[in-house]
């Protein structure tokens, strides 16, 4: 069926003319899928867990607030050893940077005032914080009253928990050793944060 | 999306890993840290300082003066007596400080004064606190001299007893007072 | 003589009748024609037929899945067979065909190559689905199904006749991640699936 084959020619090169915007090519052909997507950084923290079993004059512990339990020594009147364990639950899935800051750079009196003849005002302490496999110390002096800060970098992704030691030396004070402490309630805030290099 | 917000939710709270919110670049968690220190008073043993015609004991109640040289025996009429006792005080806030006399030095033997001698003798009493003085003379009752402050407060209460010469003249017997300081946090 | 000439018909007659007598009744007259056609394939752009990623297309067509396609709020996959997407090409060919499929990486894989420390990941692995389809959706020969294994695929070569591979409308394929537990690094994934066409020689 010789005529029946040339008809058929003609109906292909039609067919073929037509297909989406593409030329009938003889030889090979390539489509090419590319799938891509893009996972956002992100660092999670959860809230502080704070191990009372291991801690030492310590009152209570609820939500964000851990409260001493005897600031002042009862027969010395100056500042009482303090120590106490917190972990955070946390991820960050890039390399990043934990950063740690005191608002006020040391256990101070709310409010501070100055510290009269022969009182102290102010209790220096230290934080020591793990994660990652590494570690950094805050110092918060009570030298003067004003934010310190603390970084860590991180090269690399991690997930697991932030372990933060808070740790006061008995007799400790922003006045000297043994110095004894003026009444009131002190206060700070420590401020843990995952983020950006 | 809320949803798919309370299923995160849920699984974060099995994993024991939730934040604040969901994730995002930046994470941070506040730990807010406070103690307290209450108001403690201190009240050390006495000492003595300046003395004349005095002696000073110190003992688990304060102490004993003694009016060694209280009057001339010639005359019975007073000599001149002094006592600064020292006390240190520390108080970490806001303190009542009271010095209570009752009254002024009485015979104990004999109340009722006759033929011109007398059975009471008053003296000053002045205490020295946080740089100021205060003074008071003895008049035959209970008397107070108030030191309350409502700051906290480190040093040396220094309490003066004095008596001049030529009062008097007083009946034989003992005479006594007691001086009560009375420190109490606030 | 009748003279044909390749690809034109032409008919005619030349000079007297060369023939031997014959008694009376109709002459017949052949008209041999001949033209041939050359083997072609025409392979169009990609349309994106479902899934719920984001799509540019075109003869060299990207899928986008989106960060929260991706992962959870806490970086955790939540790709999986539902995250599956379809793309159709427009395949037309007269004549036997050989097809493939190549991957570049054999995963859906974080660009940076970091090893991922440990509690991460950084790739998906997937199901491919490929091959041809008739206009009304049926496929004309067996589909080629891959697993991915981080490897890249070089595919194999599958051969189709003239009679099958006139049937083809166009050419489908299936992405399908697997699910999996894990948490995912961040940055960009990407992967490549390329088909190669071309006529039997």
């Amino acid at each position: 069926m010789r005529g029946a084959n040339a008809r058929i020619a003609v109906l292909l090169a039609a067919a073929i003319a037509a297909a989406a915007g593409a030329r009938a090519q003889s030889g090979p052909q390539t489509g090419q899928i590319t799938v891509t997507g893009s996972v956002d950084r992100m660092c999670i923290m959860a809230n502080p867990q704070v191990n009372l079993g291991a801690s030492t004059n310590i009152g209570q512990a609820s939500g964000g607030t851990v409260t001493i339990a005897d600031l002042s020594d009862d027969q010395q009147m100056t500042t009482k050893s303090t120590d106490f364990y917190v972990t955070l639950s946390g991820m960050c899935n890039y390399s990043h940077l934990l950063t740690i800051s005191s608002d006020r750079g040391g256990l101070w009196r709310e409010p501070a005032g100055l510290a009269t003849g022969g009182f102290a005002n102010g209790v220096p302490y230290r934080a020591t914080v793990d994660w990652g496999g590494s570690e950094t110390v805050l110092l918060a002096s009570a030298a003067g009253e004003g934010q310190v800060q603390q970084t860590l970098s991180v090269d690399q992704p991690v997930v697991g928990g932030v372990l933060l030691h808070f740790h006061i030396d008995q007799s400790a004070t922003n006045a000297g050793s043994g110095v004894p402490l003026v009444a009131g309630n002190y206060d700070d805030t420590i401020r843990l944060t995952l983020g950006p290099q | 999306m809320t949803n798919r917000t309370d299923i995160l939710l849920a699984a974060c709270l099995l994993a024991g890993l939730c934040g604040p919110a969901l994730a995002a670049t930046v994470a941070a968690q506040p730990l807010q840290v406070n103690g307290d220190v209450p108001v403690r008073c201190k009240l050390s043993p006495p000492a003595a300082g300046t003395s004349v015609n005095t002696s000073f004991a110190p003992n688990s109640n304060g102490g004993d003066l003694t009016l060694t040289g209280l009057v001339d025996p010639d005359t019975a009429l007073t000599r001149a007596t002094e006592s600064v006792i020292q006390i240190p005080i520390i108080c970490s806030g806001a303190y009542s400080l009271t010095i209570t006399s009752q009254g002024g030095l009485s015979n104990q033997n004999a109340s009722a004064p006759s033929g011109g001698f007398a059975t009471h003798v008053n003296y000053l009493l002045s205490a020295n606190w946080a740089g100021a003085t205060q003074s008071v003379e003895t008049a035959g009752s209970a008397v107070t001299l108030d030191l309350s402050q409502s700051g906290s407060q480190a040093g040396n209460l220094s309490i003066d007893f004095s008596l001049p010469a030529g009062r008097g003249p007083l009946v034989a017997g003992t005479y006594t007072d007691e001086i009560t300081i009375q420190l109490n946090a606030q | 003589m009748y003279a044909i000439a390749k690809g034109l018909w032409v008919v005619a007659f030349a000079g007297a009748m060369a023939m031997p007598a014959m008694a009376d009744g109709p002459t017949p007259a052949n008209i041999a024609v001949k033209g041939s056609a050359p083997e072609v394939c025409s392979l169009g752009g990609w349309t994106y037929v479902s899934g719920p990623g984001s799509f540019s297309g075109g003869t060299n067509a990207t899928v986008t899945y989106s960060n929260d396609q991706m992962v959870d709020g806490l970086a955790n996959s939540i790709l999986g067979p539902g995250s599956a997407m379809t793309l159709h090409a427009p395949l037309l060919c007269n004549t036997a065909i050989n097809w493939s499929i190549t991957t570049s990486k054999g995963a859906l894989r974080l660009e940076s190559g970091t090893t991922p420390p440990s509690g991460f990941a950084s790739q998906w692995l997937y199901e491919l689905r490929s091959g041809p389809y008739t206009s009304g959706g049926t496929a004309v020969a067996s589909i080629e199904v891959d697993d991915a294994d981080g490897t890249p695929l070089s595919g194999e070569s599958h051969g189709l006749t003239s009679v099958k591979a006139t049937q083809i409308a166009y050419f489908g394929l299936t992405f399908s991640p697997f699910a999996q537990s894990a948490r995912m690094l961040a940055g960009s994934y990407s992967e490549s699936v390329t088909l190669t066409v071309s006529p039997s020689l």
